[in-house]
This record gives C-alpha cells, structure tokens and sequence, in this order.
C-alpha cells in the first residue's frame, strides 16, 4: 500500500515539475509595478524597449542590477513611464526580434531599417506621434535625415540613427611605422610595401614570424578598399553603354580588385580568420595587429580599453590622403533607413514617444544621462566636455533610445579610454570629403517589389558576398571570374539589373 | 490466432464496445503509471502536435506580424512557396550538402559505434571497461555550442593546437574551418567523436542479452574471439542495429543544425548551407516564415519518405522493422 502511494506521489511531482518547466516564463521578467513608496499607485505605462541599439556595447555584460533599478526608477519618477528593457542575445539580436515581433511577446520600440518593417505592418508611422509629443526629436535631426525616414507618402516611420557619414578609415600602427622607418603610406604600392614589412620585420620584437599585418572582414574590403579599384567604389554603377544600373561585381576594376585582396591574404597581409568568426578585442591584445580596415569602432572603443596592456608608445593612426589608381580608398555609407521605430503592437506609443523625446531634451545632458546614468559629470560650463565619475560604468545603457549622431556628436570625453571614439565622431565621421559616395545613396529601393520582381534577389546577394569572400581567400581562382560573372546571371542577374534601374529611374531625383 | 476467435466471437461493433469497457478498468487499475506518461504525452501534444497545424502557412503568404489569426486568414498561395525553393539557384548544393553531410556521418558515425561496442564487449577488467565506457560518452553531455567552441579553438590559426603542431613541424598555419575542402570531415570527425560512446550503450545492452551459452557451444567448436563476435554477438544484436540504421535514415535530412550553424561562415557555405541553416536565414532573419515553412515542410515529407522506404526494406531483409 505504502508503494502504491509513494508511486502516486512521485507520479504527481513528476507531472508537476514537468507542467512548470513546460509553463516556464517568455524571459520578459515583467518587474513589479508598484513604486517603491507605497501606498495607493496609479499604474504607470510601461513600454518595452527592445535594446539594439548598440547603446550596450560599452558594457555589453549589463548594469549592476540596483544601478538599473534606479535608473528605471529615475523615469518613473521623471516621465510617469515605467521602462522594461529587453536585452537581446549577443550575435542573434535580429532573429530574437524577429521571432518577437511575431509572437505575442510585448515590444514596443526596437532600431532597425524601417523598409523592412513598415510594409509587413510591424510598426506605426510615427507623424502624429512626432507632432504631439517628439518636437525636440524633430528639431535635433537635420532635413536630410528625415528624408530618409519618409516613404513616397509622406508617413515618417522612423526616429533617425545617422547621417550619411564615414565609417571605415585604415588605422595602421603609427609607433611601428616610426620604428621600422616607414612613410604613411599614400598609395596601394607603398600601403602592400607598409604590409610586407610588418609581416616580415618583427613590428612587435617577439622574435616570432606572427604580425597580421591588416584585420579586416568583408565590409571592411568593400567599403575601406574597393573605392581606390572601383570608380564608385562599393556601390552600384551606371553603365554607359546601356545607361542600366549594375552591381559592383560588373564593374571595370571589380576583378583588379578581387585579385589585389586575393593576393594580399596568400602573402599572409590580410587575417586568416577574416572572414570566420572572430573577436577583434582578442586579437588586439595580443600586440600583433598591424592594421585595421574594419568597422572604426574596432579601433576607437576596443584599442583605448587595451592600451594599457600593450607596450608603451602604442598608437593606431588614420591613414590620411591615401588612394589607389581610381582614386580615394573609402566608401562613405550613405545615409540609411536605420532607425528606432516604434511598433503597431504597442500598447502606450504615446509614451514610448514621449520617452524618446525626453531624452533629446536638453541635449546632451538627457541622452548623457540615458547612456551612462550618474556616472558622469561636465567638467567645465560649455556642456560640451564631461568625463566619467568612475572608473567603472555601473548602468550599461538599456534604457538608451536616443543613439545617433544628433546627440552623441553634442559632448567630447576627458577620459582617455573614451576620448577617441569621441574624438572619431565630432571630428571625422562626417567628413564626407575623404571617400567616395555610392551614386544610388538617395535611393531608397522598395524592398516588396524587389523581392516580388527579382525572385532569385536573396540568392544574388548571397553569391555576391560568398564568392568574393571565395576568390579573396583563393577557395576559387581568379581565372574562374568569369565563370562568376556567368553564374551571377543564372541566378537572375538580368532581372535585378531590370528592377533595380526601372526603382532608380523613377526615384532619382 | 484461431483461439482468440474462438474466445471472441461478437460482432465488430460489440468488439469495441467490449474494448471501451476493458480500457477503462485497465487504465484505472494502471492509473499511476498513465500519471506517470501524461507529461511525455503533454509535452509531445503541446510541442509537436499542436504546432504542426502551423504548416499550413507553407501554403500562405503570410508576415509574421499579423499575429496568429494570419494563419486562418491569409491568402492561400497553392505551391508557390515549394516551386520557389525548387527553382532557387541553391535548391541542389542545399540538397547536396545534407545528403553528403549526413551521408558521411551516417557511413562513419553509425558503424563506429558499433565497433566500440564490439571492442568494449571483449575486455575482460570491468573496471577499464567502465572507465573507457564512460569517457567515450561523456562528449554526449556536452552542448553543441561548447563542442563548436573546442572546435574552434583547437583549429583556429592563432594559437590553436593543431597549427600550432602543424607549424611547430615546420609547415605553414592553416585556417581549417575556412577551407571547403576540410569542412565537412571537420563537422563528421567531430560528430563521430561527440557520439560514438553513448552510441554503442544501446548495442553493449543488447549484447549483455545474448545467450552466454550460445558463446559455449561456439568455443567448444573451436571459434576464436574474431569468429564469436562475428557469428554470434552481430547476429544477436542485428535487430537493434536495424531499428538503429532504420532511425538514422530517418534523420538523413536533418544533417545536424546547430554545429553547422555554429562552425560555418560564407567561405565555407558552399559545402556547408544545409536545408536547416537555409530555413533558418530565410525565415528568421530574411522573415520569409511561408517560405522557410515550405522548405522545411518538404524536408519533413522526404524524411518521412525515407524513413518508411527503410522500414520496409529492413522489414523484407531480415523481418525486424520499427512497425
């Protein structure tokens, strides 16, 4: 009798325990509502900030729990609006978006490209909303940004991100060019001559055969390099035989260019794993890095934090004034359609709106306050220079929506580790004279009817990235180019040139 | 056969009216043991079954932020989806990669178990037995992510172990997992290691059920230990290794995701974009989701296919199939 009952009772447990872990939470961890104070609590709107917005990267491991705490505090305080931050997974933000956006999971603002969104009724056009609670939005982006967030309608369905700017400068190591006594280089001839001599002169005295000469990856090649080989650069041409929009790849120059890289990553000056995953912080601590023509953010965030731990002198430097036989080196990225947005499914856009304008507020001491919570401080009474109060942020950002050269360009550091990603922004990035500028930049392509009238659209794009990064790192030899080119016309090739010149035709202005 | 028609000659209807009235004594009496499956069955309901009505976007043209009720009342779009997939430039290197991937872990995977169970059977000291036993299926234990880690660092051309012996040796570094031509035996080697031990669990129990009288009478005819295992110890675990083989081939198509997710990048998607981590792109992040819904469903029919083409096969050879 004792067995038969001990068996119902672990039956039971067993049923329990696997109901619960079946019924687990969606992750959101809604906080409790009530404020801290007590007593009768009007419930305050909450809004879900999905946090992509790389206002993370300083800190990607997050707050210290009560800094967050207070922070979302502050705001309730301040804005009557409760704020839940959604912190999404490192490498698989968008799928995670994603698979939100089409769930019952509350989210409520999130940046991405708002052409991707709008047509599939993700998210709300924001004009009224900008209107009634978003002037000092509207006031802090120029024209120009706007434009990019308007359709052909006239709905604004974004808050915008950037502005056409410059990203992917070469930073070289300055102190090794001084000791191996070499010049800045000033064309691709002297920047293979810079490489060579990294990789065969022990830069860093280790007395090992284990410089990399250049970390890059596969923006980093299109849109540092392939301006000095492509009369546009990394962008679209028109062809003037048929006056027909074309990709890059059809372009004269395009193969010259797929031959230099190619070259380059045999003789070892390009970073084996370029193209794989991997971690551009760990491979600058270990000293080897001779030159960097990735993402600038690579250099101006990562290298400041690690310089302590790298031989005195260290020094990374902007290659200045260098091009190639078509001219300067660098493609600017035009401006874009990346933006925070707000979506149809949230409950309180008002106050989402509201929030977001809170922080253009009093620029930049609201944003400041968003980024770093109450780590900072001005240090004199320009508003314009602070540094950080400690060494260590303590709040990460999550509640930050306001990222974006409108505010982040309005301040400069002290702080030496912060200094030259600031110094990047105010003073280079929108620079716009030193790269060239894709000629389809003011075009915003329909995305819908790209995909309706190219069938093949992601296939193509697929093939153009993936075969490139082929025959740079020699998996296909160069003499097959034209087997690539033929390839990209079976997969529809012809179609894609027809849309994307009917769009352009019709767009340009 | 003849017996039970003898005991039960009611009528069909009556038959299961008879049925009805045993099952439920049955299952009162057996109560705690159907408590005990209820959450298997749940499971299975709530995550299987339920959500397999979900294919029938493979027929819609739907977004998913329409919310669920989309998928009553989207547009019915017929096989638009499925002749995408058919006619998109990569239909046969996705095709071809899953075979080929799958293929090899099967060719080297599947019998390597089996020979390390074989192996493990002939030692004699317990305790060497239970100590190799248990190393070789302690990979199993560990996730996908963490082995694609290992992966990673012991081929990576910075540090990593082999390039370091390789160049040690006097040869030149070399980035492994970005080469097409070593990826796939990477993914298998891997696999093969990850698998094997826990593999050969299942054929060292059926081997501990085989007559130790048959292995007698064999000695006393002069076979050595070779001809042991050969006539009597793969004989008597041969139904296993079939229903083995048979649930194998059922997962042909299904080349293991979440290693070749982890592991490839565009140099290798040649030899690596599998029918898995191609649902993947284009559903979650192109958010194709009728698409990605379409291709998976059409993996899910040739497996099914595949899978009753063993069991028949299996069942006409040696008469033991899964049903």
């Amino acid at each position: 009798m004792f067995g038969k009952k001990a068996g119902a009772v672990t039956a039971a447990l067993l049923t329990a325990v696997a109901l619960t872990a079946c019924s687990g939470g969606n992750g959101n961890n809604p906080a409790p509502t009530a404020t801290e104070s007590g007593g009768p609590t009007k419930e305050l709107p909450k809004i879900y900030i999905y946090q992509n917005t790389g206002a993370l990267n300083q800190k990607p491991e997050g707050s210290v729990p009560e800094k967050l705490e207070e922070m979302k505090q502050h705001y309730m305080d301040t804005l009557g609006i409760e704020p839940i931050a959604i912190v999404p997974p490192t490498g698989s933000a968008e799928e995670k978006l994603n698979l939100m956006l089409g769930s019952s999971d509350e989210v409520d603002t999130f940046q991405g490209n708002w052409d991707d969104y709008a047509s599939k009724g993700a998210i709300i056009p924001l004009n009224d909303l900008l209107d009634q609670y978003g002037q000092d939005i509207k006031k802090a982006w120029p024209e120009e940004a706007w434009e990019y967030m308007t359709d052909k309608d006239g709905k604004i369905w974004g808050i915008p991100r950037g502005e056409p700017s410059v990203h992917y400068p070469i930073w070289v190591r300055s102190d090794w060019l001084k000791k191996l006594n070499l010049e800045m280089p000033q064309n691709l001839e002297e920047l293979e001559a810079v490489m060579k001599a990294f990789k065969e002169q022990d830069p860093d005295g280790n007395g090992k055969d284990d410089t990399i000469p250049m970390m890059t990856d596969l923006n980093g090649i299109k849109n540092a390099l392939m301006g000095g080989f492509l009369q546009d650069g990394n962008s679209n041409w028109i062809d003037p035989a048929d006056n027909k929009l074309k990709p890059a790849e059809l372009a004269p120059g395009f193969k010259d260019f797929m031959a230099t890289m190619a070259d380059w990553y045999q003789k070892g000056y390009i970073y084996k794993e370029s193209f794989s995953k991997f971690d551009p912080l760990e491979l600058l601590k270990t000293n080897r890095v001779g030159m960097s023509s990735m993402w600038y953010s690579r250099i101006t965030l990562l290298f400041p934090q690690i310089k302590p731990s790298l031989p005195e002198g260290a020094e990374y430097e902007i290659i200045r004034g260098i091009e190639g036989p078509k001219g300067k080196l660098m493609t600017a990225s035009p401006g874009s359609t990346a933006s925070m947005v707000i979506t149809k499914k949230a409950k309180h856009p008002d106050a989402v709106m509201k929030f977001i304008n809170h922080q253009y507020q009093d620029i930049p001491t609201n944003s400041l306050t968003a980024a770093f919570g109450k780590d900072w401080r001005y240090t004199g009474d320009n508003k314009f220079d602070i540094e950080l109060t400690t060494p260590d942020i303590t709040y990460a950002g999550e509640y930050m929506v306001s990222l974006g050269t409108a505010t982040e360009l309005k301040y400069a550091f002290n702080d030496p580790v912060k200094k030259m990603h600031a110094d990047y922004l105010t003073k280079e990035a929108l620079n716009l004279e030193v790269a060239k500028m894709p000629i389809d930049s003011t075009i915003i392509y329909d995305k819908d009817a790209l995909a309706e009238n190219i069938p093949t659209n992601s296939d193509i794009d697929r093939l153009r990235s993936e075969e490139l990064v082929k025959f740079v790192t020699g998996a296909r030899p160069i003499s097959e180019f034209d087997g690539y080119i033929e390839q990209l016309y079976q997969a529809g090739l012809d179609q894609w040139i027809e849309e994307y010149t009917r769009q352009y035709n019709e767009k340009k202005k | 056969m003849e017996a039970l028609n003898a005991e039960v000659s009611e009528s069909p209807a009556e038959l299961r009216a008879v049925g009805r009235r045993r099952l439920w004594p049955a299952i009162k009496m057996h109560r705690f043991y159907y408590l005990l499956i209820l959450p298997g069955i749940l499971y299975f309901l709530v995550f299987d079954y339920i959500p397999m009505f979900g294919i029938i976007i493979a027929f819609k043209d739907i977004s998913p932020f329409q919310g669920v009720d989309a998928i009553l009342t989207g547009e019915w779009v017929g096989l638009k989806h499925f002749e995408r997939f058919w006619n998109s430039y990569y239909f046969w290197n996705v095709m071809q990669n899953t075979l080929l991937i799958s293929g090899y872990k099967l060719i080297f995977g599947f019998p390597a178990s089996i020979l390390l169970a074989l192996l493990l059977n002939e030692l004699r000291n317990a305790a060497f037995k239970r100590i190799v036993q248990t190393i070789s299926y302690l990979p199993h234990f560990i996730s996908t992510v963490v082995v694609a880690g290992l992966v990673m660092m012991l081929l990576s051309t910075d540090g990593g172990l082999i390039n370091n012996l390789i160049v040690a040796f006097g040869g030149e570094s070399y980035h492994f997992l970005g080469s097409p031509g070593y990826f796939r035996s990477i993914l298998v080697i891997s696999h093969v290691w990850q698998t094997i031990g826990w593999g050969s669990i299942l054929y060292l129990a059926a081997m501990s059920g085989i007559d130790p009288g048959l292995y007698e009478a064999a000695r006393m005819d002069g076979a050595n230990r070779f001809r042991q295992a050969w006539h009597i110890t793969l004989p008597g675990i041969a139904p296993v290794i079939a229903i083995m083989l048979i649930l194998s081939i059922g997962g042909l198509l299904s080349a293991g995701f979440e290693s070749v997710l982890l592991l490839y990048s565009p140099s290798v998607y040649g030899v690596a974009d599998i029918i898995d981590t191609y649902v993947y792109r284009e559903g979650l992040t192109n958010l194709n989701y009728s698409f990605a819904t379409a291709v998976g469903l059409f993996k899910n029919v040739l497996a099914m296919v595949l899978i009753l083409g063993a069991n028949y096969v299996s069942k006409k050879m040696n008469q033991s199939g899964i049903w």
